[in-house]
């Protein structure tokens, strides 16, 4: 699947990095290609091209506050859940996706 | 109520309010260090080191218009900015003070986002809406329901809980100490930190800042103690870190030291539970003891950074190293070394926490 998400928490300064860390350690496991964009304390960084939005099966979003640019995803399938619980059970989550979102 | 999404908005403002509170809490630090004095007549004179303590101070003052004005931003987005603003300074100015504010924000945000959508204007006058009818109409309501309702019972519990804390002696006083110092810890800097960290904001800015001085502690429980606790494995010959671990420390124990507890992540991942019975036990040690020795401390975030504006900086430093040094005991006997295997140990999906849509 090609997997894009945000990954926000309240501080924006740990929680927003290793969520994104654990995410696309768990996706590449699997055989998928995912780009995670951060909004930190620090602002938007390596944030999703039109094209990778175009092309993605599912959007996890990670966050912990309001996000920016959530309207970027209409249409999509969206999985929304808080960076806890990607921090702590990110291979689970991409599992749960997999059986329940077809490509 | 669901979809009112209070946690997260009040968690979007947090976001926004932590760089202001580390910024002027450090001007104050400063201003502090050399000297400086807050600064209420302008007309004299006034030296460098009282400008910082006075820009620091007065922007600390203004906590209440900020939580106002974020959680309003939050929820309404740009139309929540004016009216959250000046709900906020209405706060300041007739002592609603920060608990006011945080109501404040919310009933701005709701109320200029249901008028955004249920007023309907025709298209040549769409623009007057922005501009003039939603910050208006949205202020006007707020501020007399403040002033007139919800103002009322928000002075009486704010009486209320400054008479609590201030009547409180003894036992009850450690006990509270106990709560705040665990609450502060026990989810390293997530969500239960940051309402505690709310909480706690409140009271400072209604002068008792022992509350956020055992939270600022706290923090740096599980840092400080894992860093302990190494070197003590070291000295007893307990091989209980990976050498991953040791790495992930260098950096765990500098962030700690500045109150940054998600540095220790790597560690405490590896073995949440275990970790996080030593970090509560030793976050409740700290917090009573900081308490029972009344340390306050005007400065709300910073870790050691705090230190020129703790009252009693000995006694705050003991109660954080034997809070730290009760943890690296426990951590001692608890801790195992990690296994290094492809780890498909991780908790389970709570499917209750995953929300699928579109």
């Amino acid at each position: 699947m090609n997997i894009i998400g945000i990954a926000a928490c309240v501080a924006g300064i740990a929680h927003t990095y290793i969520a994104k860390e654990k995410l696309t350690k768990a996706a590449e496991k699997r055989g998928h290609t995912i780009h995670i964009e951060t909004q930190g304390q620090i602002g938007t960084e390596d944030e999703l091209t039109a094209e990778q939005i175009k092309i993605s099966d599912v959007v996890i979003l990670a966050v912990d506050t309001s996000i920016k640019g959530r309207d970027r995803f209409a249409g999509k399938k969206i999985v929304e859940v808080s960076t806890e619980v990607v921090i702590h059970s990110a291979g689970n989550l991409i599992k749960h996706i997999e059986e329940n979102i077809k490509a | 109520m669901k979809n009112l999404n209070i946690k997260k908005n009040l968690m979007t403002a947090i976001s926004y309010l932590i760089p202001f509170v580390c910024c002027s809490g450090m001007l104050m630090v400063i201003g502090n260090i050399s000297g400086g004095q807050g600064i209420k007549d302008f007309n004299g004179s006034m030296s460098v080191a009282d400008v910082l303590f006075t820009l620091g101070g007065d922007g600390l003052g203004l906590l209440a218009v900020f939580i106002s004005m974020f959680i309003s931003y939050a929820i309404a987005d740009r139309a929540g900015i004016v009216p959250g603003f000046l709900l906020g300074i209405l706060c300041k100015e007739y002592g609603y003070g920060f608990l006011g504010g945080l109501f404040a924000g919310f009933m701005t945000g709701y109320l200029a986002n249901y008028l955004k959508n249920a007023i309907r204007l025709p298209a040549w006058f769409e623009g007057i809406k922005p501009m003039l009818i939603l910050p208006f109409l949205t202020t006007l309501i707020v501020a007399l329901l403040m002033r007139y309702v919800v103002g009322i019972p928000i002075h009486a519990l704010q009486d209320f809980i400054g008479y609590t804390l201030t009547s409180m002696q003894g036992g009850s006083i450690i006990v509270l100490g106990i709560v705040v110092g665990i609450l502060s810890a026990v989810d390293y800097g997530g969500p239960i930190n940051k309402v505690v960290f709310v909480f706690c904001l409140g009271l400072v800015s209604e002068g008792y800042t022992t509350p956020m001085n055992a939270l600022i502690s706290a923090s740096m429980i599980a840092p400080l103690g894992l860093t302990i606790c190494y070197f003590l494995s070291r000295l007893f010959k307990r091989d209980i870190f990976s050498d991953e671990e040791a790495n992930a420390l260098k950096s765990a124990f500098i962030m700690g030291c500045c109150q940054i507890t998600e540095g220790s992540y790597p560690i405490i991942l590896n073995d949440l539970i275990r970790i996080t019975i030593c970090t509560a036990i030793g976050a409740a040690v700290n917090g009573a003891l900081v308490f029972y020795w009344d340390c306050t401390n005007p400065i709300v975030w910073g870790g050691f950074f705090t230190l020129p504006g703790q009252n009693h900086p000995g006694l705050w430093v003991a109660a954080l190293l034997i809070g730290s040094l009760v943890f690296s005991i426990i951590c001692l006997l608890l801790k195992r070394k990690p296994v290094t295997k492809e780890n498909d140990d991780e908790q389970e999906l709570n499917l209750s926490n995953v929300k699928i849509s579109g």
